[in-house]
């Protein structure tokens, strides 16, 4: 009984972790040092794929029916993930704006950034090394 | 039947005017009630479309996007409802309609799509009025149609029963009474449906005005007809009378004129035509009495009788007219009634009469009455005459000798030689008997002697009287007495006496003399 509980305490605590973990990276050679939300929105929606500096951005993202990327979409934006993918296909269809670069996981992601100068994603907090920088942390 | 001014045509008209004026009222009413609800449903509708476009725009708006924009803007004005609109972004138009003016009125604001309660551009649009008026027009005038189908049949249905309920009967009623003459017995026929109707009450009121009307008629009638034979009668007698009448105005002119006075003027040969009185005063011997006597009659307003002279115009005979002037009033105009009777015969009768009573049948002198009146009439103007008294000597054995045709005779002889002798003017009258009264005028007392002297020669002069055959000389002679008026007295009975006193004295003497009177 004592175990089960202590279990789902386990469960639910790492949980909160992985929520409060997500965090938005660059190139650590990126000369901006922080993002504001709406920056980070802006960059992430579509919206501005340039830096605060004026150098083009090049955002990556997760597959689709990801946790992380429901995660941290619906964190930024306010927007369950089902709103934002059909806002997704509303501006595919115009065929203005593109969507981020699409990558299957985390390391991937890591390291994408890692070799890319302009490049922007996200990832878990306790990922994060020293070939990337952390510019946005998500406030819960 | 359907005239311009016929109630049913008025009826009809004031009746259509009203259900058009109040269809036109209607109509205007409805029109703006339903163009208000229109325009607030069209209102709504550009809320609820605006709703739906909001998140498509709100992206175009965020991404800045002209292509979303317009295709969001071309959804919105494929609207009926929508006339023109455009999308803003926060710095730039992204896109606007053809048709879009600025103050466009409902508007909407576009927040960001991720940034909730950011505000990232509006969206403008106009609602299409013209396409709301005209719906709310249709609907007006769809509804003022029904109202029509509905008023219509019943106006028709109005129509018809006016024209059965009134007008029919009204006509009808019309028709009767132009064909019906009062005093005939004729009488509105009343239709069955109509006897406790406006048009029983009135045909009923017509009969009463009818039978009323045909007493009064009757009364009037039978009034006329008295008025007819009283006016027949007076006509009658004032036509057919004897006497001859005439009806004058004031001034003359003659107005009516009897068949009695036709005949008598036509008879007189005088014309009709001419005013009274001077139509008689042509052939009167005396006009200017007759025309003072016509004034006078006319001034004083008094009943006036005269008799006049005429001279009958065809015959030149004398006839004498008697004239009465009456002077009636009616309505305030003076009318002179003249009456004319023919008194010729009476006057020729009188003359006779007058004759025989003066004049001596046997000798044509004037008798003792007609002498008398004379000599009357000379004292009277205090005429002085010498009066002669003649009586016969021994006359009376003529009359018992040779009878009295022989007297007669003698009688006759003298008076012939008395007229001979004295002047012409002188007055010759049979006194009595075998006495004669003879009147010289203004003569003196030598010429009355010398006349005396010469009537004794004269009477003593024998007289041969035939008798069976044998002629027989009777001889007469005379005593004369002479009274002088007014040198001897100045009553006749007393000239006669002193003539008689005179005359006694040559009887009782000599004879066949005369004498004076003695004082």
């Amino acid at each position: 009984m004592l175990r089960a509980t202590l279990l789902v305490l386990l469960l639910f605590c790492s949980w909160t972790q992985a929520q409060q973990d997500l965090v938005v990276i660059v190139n650590k050679t990126n000369p901006t040092d922080t993002l504001s939300h709406k920056a980070v929105v802006d960059m992430f929606m579509g919206k501005y794929l340039a830096f605060p500096d004026g150098s083009m951005a090049q955002t990556y993202d997760y597959q689709k029916d990801s946790q992380i990327r429901s995660t941290f979409l619906s964190a930024i934006t306010g927007r369950s993930i089902s709103q934002i993918n059909a806002y997704w296909s509303r501006v595919r269809f115009s065929g203005k704006v593109s969507p981020p670069q699409v990558f299957p996981d985390v390391m991937t992601v890591l390291d994408k950034v890692a070799h890319t100068a302009n490049a922007i994603a996200y990832v878990p907090a306790h990922t994060v090394t020293a070939q990337v920088k952390v510019v946005y942390t998500i406030a819960q | 039947m359907l005239n311009k001014h016929s109630l049913i045509t008025r009826l009809l008209f004031i009746v259509i005017s009203a259900a058009i004026l109040f269809a036109l009222i209607y109509a205007k009413l409805h029109y703006s009630n339903v163009f208000d609800k229109e325009m607030q449903r069209s209102n709504n509708t550009i809320l609820q479309i605006g709703q739906t476009v909001s998140a498509t725009a709100s992206i175009a708006a965020y991404l800045e996007d002209k292509d979303l924009a317009n295709e969001v803007l071309n959804g919105l004005v494929s609207n009926d409802v929508i006339l023109a609109a455009q999308l803003n972004g926060l710095k730039s138009v992204l896109a606007k309609s053809i048709l879009y003016k600025t103050d466009l009125p409902v508007s909407f604001s576009l927040s960001n799509p991720f940034i909730i309660g950011e505000k990232i551009g509006a969206i403008y649009i106009e609602p299409n009025t013209i396409f709301i008026e005209q719906n709310a027009q249709a609907i007006a005038l769809s509804s003022v149609q029904t109202l029509m189908v509905v008023i219509v049949p019943m106006l028709l249905i109005f129509a018809v029963l006016v024209y059965l309920l009134i007008t029919q009967p009204l006509n009808n009623l019309s028709g009767q009474l132009s064909v019906i003459n009062p005093g005939r017995g004729q009488r509105i026929a009343i239709p069955k449906t109509h006897k406790h109707s406006e048009i029983g009450t009135i045909s009923n009121n017509i009969n009463k005005l009818l039978s009323r009307t045909e007493t009064l008629f009757m009364q009037e009638r039978n009034l006329r007809q008295e008025i007819e034979l009283f006016e027949k009668r007076f006509r009658l007698m004032f036509e057919k009378s004897s006497s001859p009448t005439l009806l004058v105005k004031e001034r003359g002119d003659i107005l009516l004129i009897n068949e009695a006075a036709q005949d008598l003027l036509i008879g007189l040969g005088l014309d009709l035509e001419e005013r009274f009185p001077d139509a008689l005063g042509k052939a009167c011997k005396t006009p200017d009495i007759l025309y003072t006597f016509t004034s006078n009659s006319v001034n004083q307003k008094q009943v006036m009788q005269s008799e006049f002279e005429f001279c009958n115009q065809l015959t030149q005979e004398t006839v004498w007219l008697n004239i009465i002037i009456i002077n009636t009033e009616s309505d305030d105009q003076w009318y002179l009634q003249v009456f004319i009777s023919d008194i010729t015969m009476k006057k020729v009768m009188i003359s006779q009469l007058k004759q025989k009573a003066q004049y001596d049948r046997l000798t044509g002198l004037n008798n003792r009455y007609g002498a008398e009146l004379i000599l009357l009439e000379w004292l009277d103007q205090q005429r002085p005459f010498s009066l002669i008294l003649l009586d016969l000597d021994e006359f009376k054995p003529i009359n018992d000798i040779h009878g009295h045709n022989a007297g007669d005779a003698m009688l006759q002889h003298i008076a012939e030689q008395l007229k001979l002798n004295v002047r012409e003017d002188d007055l010759i009258c049979r006194w009595g008997g075998d006495e004669f009264l003879i009147a010289l005028a203004n003569i003196s007392n030598q010429e009355t002697k010398d006349i005396a002297t010469n009537l004794t020669n004269v009477i003593s002069t024998p007289l041969n009287y035939t008798k069976a055959d044998q002629v027989h000389t009777l001889v007469v002679s005379a005593s004369l007495g002479i009274a002088c008026h007014p040198q001897h007295t100045t009553s006749l009975k007393a000239l006669v006496e002193c003539a008689d006193v005179a005359m006694y004295t040559i009887k009782r003497t000599s004879k066949n003399n005369f004498a004076f009177y003695q004082i």
